[in-house]
C-alpha cells in the first residue's frame, strides 16, 4: 500500500508520526541520493559522501515539523538539493572548482556512438560494453566542472527536468540549461574516443 | 542539440558504482534519528513524574542533596539553641541607634569610676541604651515578681551574677549602667551644662530612681564614659551585647532578688538546707546602703566584694547589698546562717 503513496504522501504521514512512511522513503531514495552524492563528489571527496549523505536526511528529519508539500517542489527536488547544497560546501572547503562553463564544445555535435543499440544491451558480450562505458563515463565526469557534473547527473541519472533542476542547482533556467549542454558536449568527446573502437568493431 | 543523451545515460546505469550504497552505521543512524523524532516527547510534567518515581540519582547529586540538608539541619539547631543571638538589625533599629547615639554624645560626659572598664564596655552600653528606650526597665522586667511590691529589698545584686558570667565582670556591670546612662543623657540634654558638670557622677542614679518603682532597688551604677568613637558598633558586637544583656537581666531575675525572695517566703532554714543538698555552702552577709541613699526613692552603691572567709567554718561570705535595712531578711539570713554552719559541723563531723 505504502508503494503506491507518492514522495508528498509519505513524508506527511511521517509528520504525523508514522516512522514506517521514513523507512519508505529512506528506501526509495537511498540509492539515487548516494549515488548522486558520490558522483558530484568524484573520486578525491568520495570519503565525505557518507557525511553528507547522513546530514542531507537528519535535515529532511528536523524539518519534520515544519514541512509542508508544495505544488512547484516536488519531495525528490527538495531531498536533493540539501544533498546538493552540502556538497557543494564540501568542493568549496576543498578548493575544488565548481563553476567552469567554457564552451569549446560543439552545440551540434552528435554523439560519436549514437548508433550504437543502448537498448539493446541485455545480452552478456553488451553488459560488458556498458559497464566498461559507464566506468569511461565515470571517468570522463571527474574531468567535469562540479556544477556541470551536478547537471548531467541531476538529469540522466535522478530524471529531475530542468524546472526541478533550476531549484536544486539554485540557478536560472538558461544557466542550467547552458551547464548541462556543455556537460554533454564534454562527455561525448570523452567518451567518443572510447567507443569509437567498439563501435566500429560492431559495425564491421 | 538533444539534452537527453540515451546512451550516456545506458552508460551511467551501467556504471559500476550503480550498486554503492552509504554504510551499514549510516544506514542504522538515520532510521534511528527519524525513529526517535517520531516518538512523541514526555511533557516536563510527566518527566518530573518520571524522575521522581524511577529516576536514578548519581552519586554526586545524592553527595550534595546530603550536604544541604546536613548545612540546613544544623543552622537549624543553631538557631533553636540561641533564638536570642540571631537578632537582625533593621533599619529601623539602625535609626533607633543613630537617635540615640546622637543623644548620647550630645551629652556631657559624666565622670568615670572605672577608666579601665569604660572603652571596652562602651560598644555594650551603647547597644543596651536601644534595649532600654524600647523596653522596660531592669527592675520591671520580670513581671512574676510579686515580691517587688511587698518587701522593700528588690532586686539586690551580688556575686552570683559575677561567677555566672565568668570573665565577663565587666560587661555585666555595664549592663547595669546602661539604664542611668541612659537618662543622664537625656537629662543633660535639658540642664545646664554647669550643673550637669557639678551633679555629673551622681546624676545617673538620681535619674534612675525616677524610674525605678521600689524604694530599696539596688542599682549599682559605676558611670561610665562613652567615648564618641566607641559608639559606633559592629554588627557582631551588637549581637553579641545584646545576647549578653539579655543573660544579664536573667541573671538578675535570678540570683540574689530570688535569694532574698525565698529568705522572705521559705524561711533561712529551709533554704540554707536546700542549699546544703545542693552543696552551695555559703554565709551570707547582709550589707545596708543607707549612707548612699540619694533619696526616697533609690539607692546606688558599690557592689561589696565578697572575698571574705568565715573563720569558724571557712566557708565563703556572700554578701547581700541592700539599700535599706529590713529586720525580717535580718533574722532569716541568721537562720540561714546557724542552719548552714550547724549542718556544715555536721558534714564535718561525719
Amino acid at each position: 500500500m505504502h508503494d503506491l503513496l507518492s514522495d508528498e504522501a509519505l513524508m506527511q504521514q511521517f509528520c504525523a508520526g508514522k516512522q514506517q512512511a521514513f523507512a519508505l522513503l529512506y528506501a526509495r531514495h537511498e540509492k539515487p541520493l548516494y549515488r548522486y552524492v558520490r558522483r558530484v563528489l568524484g573520486q578525491s571527496l568520495a570519503i565525505h559522501a557518507d557525511d553528507i549523505f547522513q546530514d542531507t536526511w537528519m535535515k529532511l528529519v528536523d524539518a519534520k515539523s515544519t514541512w509542508q508539500a508544495q505544488e512547484n517542489a516536488s519531495f525528490k527536488t527538495w531531498l536533493f538539493t540539501l544533498a546538493h547544497h552540502r556538497a557543494v560546501d564540501i568542493l568549496r572547503k576543498n578548493g575544488r572548482e565548481i563553476s567552469v562553463d567554457d564552451g569549446w564544445l560543439d552545440d551540434n555535435s552528435e554523439s560519436p556512438w549514437q548508433l550504437w543499440p543502448a537498448s539493446t544491451a541485455e545480452q552478456p558480450e553488451q553488459q560488458a560494453f556498458w559497464r566498461k562505458a559507464g566506468q569511461q563515463l565515470l571517468d570522463c565526469l571527474e574531468g567535469l566542472p562540479a556544477l556541470q557534473r551536478a547537471a548531467f547527473l541531476l538529469h540522466h541519472e535522478d530524471g529531475l527536468s530542468l524546472d526541478e533542476m533550476t531549484q536544486v542547482l539554485s540557478a536560472e533556467f538558461e544557466t542550467v540549461k547552458s551547464r548541462l549542454r556543455y556537460a554533454l558536449g564534454k562527455l561525448r568527446a570523452c567518451m567518443g574516443a572510447y567507443l569509437h573502437p567498439m563501435i566500429e568493431k560492431d559495425q564491421s | 542539440m538533444h539534452l537527453q543523451d540515451e546512451h550516456l545515460k545506458t552508460a551511467l546505469q551501467h556504471a559500476p558504482d550503480r550498486d554503492v550504497q552509504p554504510n551499514v552505521h549510516v544506514r542504522d543512524a538515520v532510521l534511528q534519528y527519524a525513529k526517535k523524532a517520531t516518538v512523541p516527547q514526555p511533557s516536563k510534567l510527566q518527566r518530573l513524574q518520571h524522575w521522581l518515581f524511577y529516576g536514578k540519582l548519581s552519586q554526586a547529586q545524592w553527595a550534595g542533596i546530603g550536604s544541604v540538608a546536613t548545612v540546613l539541619l544544623v543552622v537549624f539547631m543553631a538557631w533553636q539553641q540561641h533564638p536570642e543571638e540571631h537578632v537582625w538589625i533593621t533599619a529601623e533599629t539602625s535609626n533607633q541607634n543613630a537617635a540615640h547615639t546622637e543623644m548620647a554624645a550630645s551629652a556631657p560626659a559624666p565622670v568615670s569610676q572605672d577608666a579601665e572598664i569604660a572603652p571596652a564596655t562602651a560598644p555594650l552600653a551603647q547597644e543596651q541604651l536601644n534595649d532600654f528606650a524600647q523596653e522596660k526597665p531592669i527592675a520591671t522586667l520580670n513581671e512574676q515578681d510579686k515580691f517587688d511590691s511587698e518587701t522593700p529589698t528588690k532586686r539586690l545584686k551580688g556575686n552570683v551574677i559575677e561567677e555566672k558570667l565568668t570573665g565577663k565582670k565587666s560587661v555585666s556591670k555595664d549592663a547595669e549602667t546602661v539604664k542611668p546612662l541612659e537618662k543622664a543623657a537625656h537629662e543633660a540634654s535639658q540642664t545646664s551644662v554647669s550643673e550637669s558638670n557639678a551633679a555629673s557622677k551622681e546624676l545617673p542614679a538620681e535619674l534612675s530612681a525616677q524610674h525605678q518603682p521600689s524604694p530599696v532597688v539596688a542599682a549599682t551604677a559605676p558611670q561610665v564614659n562613652l567615648p564618641e568613637s566607641k559608639i559606633s558598633l559592629g554588627a557582631a558586637d551588637k549581637l553579641e551585647s545584646r545576647a549578653i544583656a539579655n543573660r544579664t537581666r536573667e541573671t538578675l531575675a535570678n540570683s540574689h532578688s530570688a535569694l532574698v525572695e525565698q529568705l522572705i517566703t521559705q524561711g533561712g532554714e529551709k533554704v540554707a538546707h536546700q542549699d546544703i543538698k545542693d552543696e552551695v555552702l555559703r554565709i551570707l552577709n547582709v550589707v545596708v546602703h543607707q549612707a548612699e541613699v540619694r533619696n526616697q526613692d533609690a539607692c546606688t552603691f558599690n557592689q561589696t566584694p565578697s572575698t571574705n572567709i568565715d573563720a569558724a567554718t571557712g566557708l565563703r561570705i556572700e554578701n547581700i547589698d541592700i539599700c535599706a535595712d529590713s529586720e525580717q531578711l535580718q533574722k532569716e539570713v541568721e537562720s540561714y546562717n546557724k542552719t548552714m554552719k550547724s549542718g556544715y559541723l555536721q558534714y564535718q563531723g561525719e
